[in-house]
């Protein structure tokens, strides 16, 4: 018995010893193989000829086309009389890169070169179990191209955009290059870190349905369509959801109404000298959608504030309580080119019988992409002089359909018990 | 005929008035002289004014230092003839000269404002305004004031006599200025004034801010507000100017107002200017009270939808607009 527990144990120090050795050899050996394919992008200005951008790119086989991240490309895409794209190939081969096609909700870039490779990137087609060995290769920091192995982790989870966790270290520059198994076949592409050996990948699908996609004359006009129907696909998803209200003082209030909107809450109930109890609620889907170093969008936002005087005059209650509504800020990042100046409309309103609430709606538009608005909400309930109810949410990148559908299904859910 | 010499400082307000009966009149610094000068630029026996036989005076310049001069930078060499209101110099002191037939100038009769005016400068206005500018400060600490900081009472109350003596500077500037012009200094009306015009402020204010929550933070509310301001402070000027001036009605108006718009400036830009593109917070309205002082109905849902429709209609339209721009 002590013997075969014995055996066991070596075994287990064993494997544990050989898997990175297995696992450095694979990587060099994959590494060594599509070299030729993995690209360096550049974004260079035309005016200076000076790098604005870099990331990693990789060469598909069939079709013969170069993959990258959106965000690394996305200064070319918007400023083509200002900017070019170049690749730089591990032998030193230079040359320039043309946009064919883009996917701005995955951050996908596909771009023509007549650059060829001894052996280029095939997609896998089968999803890979967990725990499955994953190399990450690209361009960390302007260092040369490098592989980085990790674990292929599942589908992230509580995220509305189909995302590969990933464990292992995906660092700056490194964005677009490719994410393979042993056999080298993409399983996704490098977008994003979160610190700490997680990492992100846009999954082998997303990529092949843009792979599909018929060829479009006009990038602006077709990412302004991906906007639409992203946003259209998410806020339906909301709209239609059974909404899950949750007890919150003296009032029920949504809670995570989606597995994509995540909720938090903090008070100051143990500060027992602030003569005004605060409990607040925080909801929010937290991944943008990059649409240029400026400006983002996709995110929303909904948060909630129970303040409850303790023996204040009512004039009092509600001088604290009106400082409470008059910081409120956009969510996205968006520069003056972007947007409109917030417009907001100030309205006293009675959304049932006998309850009143002073509620502000504001307002922009998007100067580029017709038909979608950034819009901040707060309402605060005046029907108690002692307690009141803020309700408050932003959304990023909505069309006005969804926006009022979604204002309407807000207030109607935030109700006084 | 009787003759009238002035005394006039350096800007030209008479300080002294002598009436002498004799056809001469010696002017100088010396003590036996009929006009005694003060000025050390004048000569002890400087110069003296003679009637001939036809009545007209002459100023004789009796070999002065500084010279003594009529109308002009001559100095006069012998003697000069002097008309009636006519100005001369004794090195650099003015003297002016009138017969006793000169015409005088219309009795002005008092006037109601002025003497509304005059009466405000009684203690007990004053008190009454300090009292309405503390009450709106105590009410400002008793509405803010968190109780856990209670103790920062006594510490904000500081603040009431600090405001009150702070306004007195511009009441005492206009008094200085009244001086300056050798008019009477009125401190005690303008500071009255000053107070009047920083109560009637604070109530302004506490009625704007209902009006503001009452019409829902329009643009209406937002001008009546900042048109009031503008007239308390036009009003403030006009006293003051009408104490501390005797300018024509018409000036004080024109100078009150220009003063009042400018001192508002700030407030009228806000109000008039677009907002700037590199703006990125929003505005509105965050003013809230209970629901009492609320006087309208509130919007239905149906009705705030449709309300926000527009609001979409019309930011779809500003985007066409600065896109056409």
């Amino acid at each position: 018995m002590l013997q075969k527990t014995w055996t066991s144990l070596m075994l287990l120090v064993l494997c544990c010893c050989s898997a990175p050795a297995y696992s450095a050899a694979v990587a060099e050996k994959v590494f060594a193989d599509y070299a030729d394919a993995l690209l360096q992008i550049k974004v260079l200005e035309h005016a200076s000829g000076a790098k604005s951008a870099i990331g990693s790119g990789f060469l598909l086989a069939e079709p013969h086309l170069v993959v990258t991240n959106y965000h690394v490309v996305s200064e070319a895409v918007l400023f083509p009389q200002k900017y070019q794209l170049e690749f730089l190939a591990q032998n030193q081969q230079k040359g320039k890169l043309e946009i064919v096609a883009v996917d701005v909700v995955n951050d996908l870039a596909l771009l023509k070169t007549d650059y060829k490779a001894a052996k280029s990137f095939q997609l896998q087609q089968q999803t890979p179990v967990q725990g499955a060995e994953v190399y990450s290769l690209g361009n960390p920091h302007d260092l040369g191209l490098i592989v980085v192995p990790g674990t292929y982790n599942g589908l992230q989870k509580h995220s509305f955009y189909p995302r590969i966790h990933f464990t292992g270290a995906i660092n700056s520059g490194m964005s677009g290059g490719p994410a393979v198994n042993e056999t080298g076949e993409v399983i996704g592409v490098n977008v994003a870190s979160a610190g700490n050996d997680l990492g992100f990948l846009v999954p082998a699908i997303a990529l092949q349905k843009l792979l599909a996609k018929a060829p479009v004359a006009d990038l602006k006009q077709d990412i302004q369509q991906q906007l639409i129907t992203n946003q259209q696909a998410m806020f339906q998803q909301i709209l239609q959801a059974n909404w899950q209200l949750k007890s919150f003082g003296p009032a029920n209030v949504p809670d995570e109404i989606v597995p994509f909107i995540r909720c938090w809450g903090t008070s100051n109930v143990e500060k027992d000298k602030d003569d005004v109890k605060r409990v607040n609620a925080f909801c929010n889907q937290p991944e943008e959608i990059f649409l240029s170093s400026e400006f983002s969008t996709g995110r929303i936002e909904m948060q909630f504030e129970w303040i409850q005087a303790k023996d204040l005059h009512p004039l009092q209650f509600f001088r604290r309580y009106q400082q409470s509504i008059d910081q409120m800020n956009a969510d996205n990042r968006a520069g003056e080119e972007d947007v409109t100046a917030y417009s907001c409309q100030n309205q006293m309103i009675s959304p049932v019988e006998g309850l009143h609430a002073k509620a502000i709606f504001c307002l922009r538009a998007y100067r580029n992409y017709p038909q979608l608005f950034d819009v901040a909400y707060i309402s605060a309930s005046l029907d108690h002089q002692q307690q009141g109810v803020i309700s408050h949410f932003t959304l990023a990148g909505v069309d006005q359909k969804m926006a009022l559908e979604f204002s309407h299904k807000f207030i109607g859910a935030v109700v006084w018990q | 005929m009787a003759v009238i010499v002035e005394v006039l400082n350096k800007q030209k307000k008479v300080t002294e008035r002598h009436k002498f009966e004799q056809p001469e009149v010696t002017l100088g610094r010396a003590f036996d002289n009929d006009v005694i000068l003060f000025n050390k630029h004048v000569c002890p026996y400087h110069a003296k004014l003679q009637q001939d036989e036809e009545g007209q005076w002459w100023l004789e310049d009796l070999s002065s230092v500084n010279g003594s001069f009529v109308a002009g930078p001559k100095a006069v060499l012998a003697k000069e003839q002097l008309r009636s209101g006519e100005l001369c110099w004794l090195g650099e002191q003015a003297l002016r000269l009138y017969d006793d037939a000169h015409p005088v100038a219309a009795t002005l009769p008092f006037s109601l404002v002025g003497q509304k005016l005059q009466a405000m400068g009684h203690w007990f206005f004053i008190l009454l305004f300090a009292l309405v500018i503390a009450a709106d400060h105590i009410v400002e600490i008793w509405l803010t004031l968190p109780k856990q900081v209670e103790h920062l009472w006594p510490l904000r109350l500081t603040d009431i006599p600090k405001n009150l003596l702070m306004f007195c500077i511009w009441p005492a500037v206009l008094a200085l200025w009244s001086r300056f012009n050798q008019q009477e200094s009125h401190f005690l009306p303008q500071l009255s004034l000053t107070y009047a015009a920083l109560a009637c402020s604070a109530v302004w204010g506490a009625f704007c801010y209902w009006l503001g929550f009452n019409l829902d933070g329009s643009a209406v509310a937002q001008v009546i507000e900042v048109v009031g301001y503008s007239l308390i402070l036009g009003a403030l000027f006009s006293g003051n100017l009408w104490l501390a001036t005797h300018w024509p009605m018409r000036a004080q108006i024109a100078a009150a107002l220009s003063l009042a718009l400018l001192v508002n400036a700030g407030q009228w830009a806000a109000l008039v200017m677009p907002a700037s593109p590199f703006d990125r917070s929003l505005h509105y309205d965050s003013r809230l009270l209970p629901l009492p002082f609320y006087v309208k109905e509130g919007r239905t849902m149906q009705e705030y939808e449709q309300d926000l429709q527009q609001l979409f209609e019309q930011v779809e339209q500003q985007r066409l607009d600065t896109d056409q721009q």
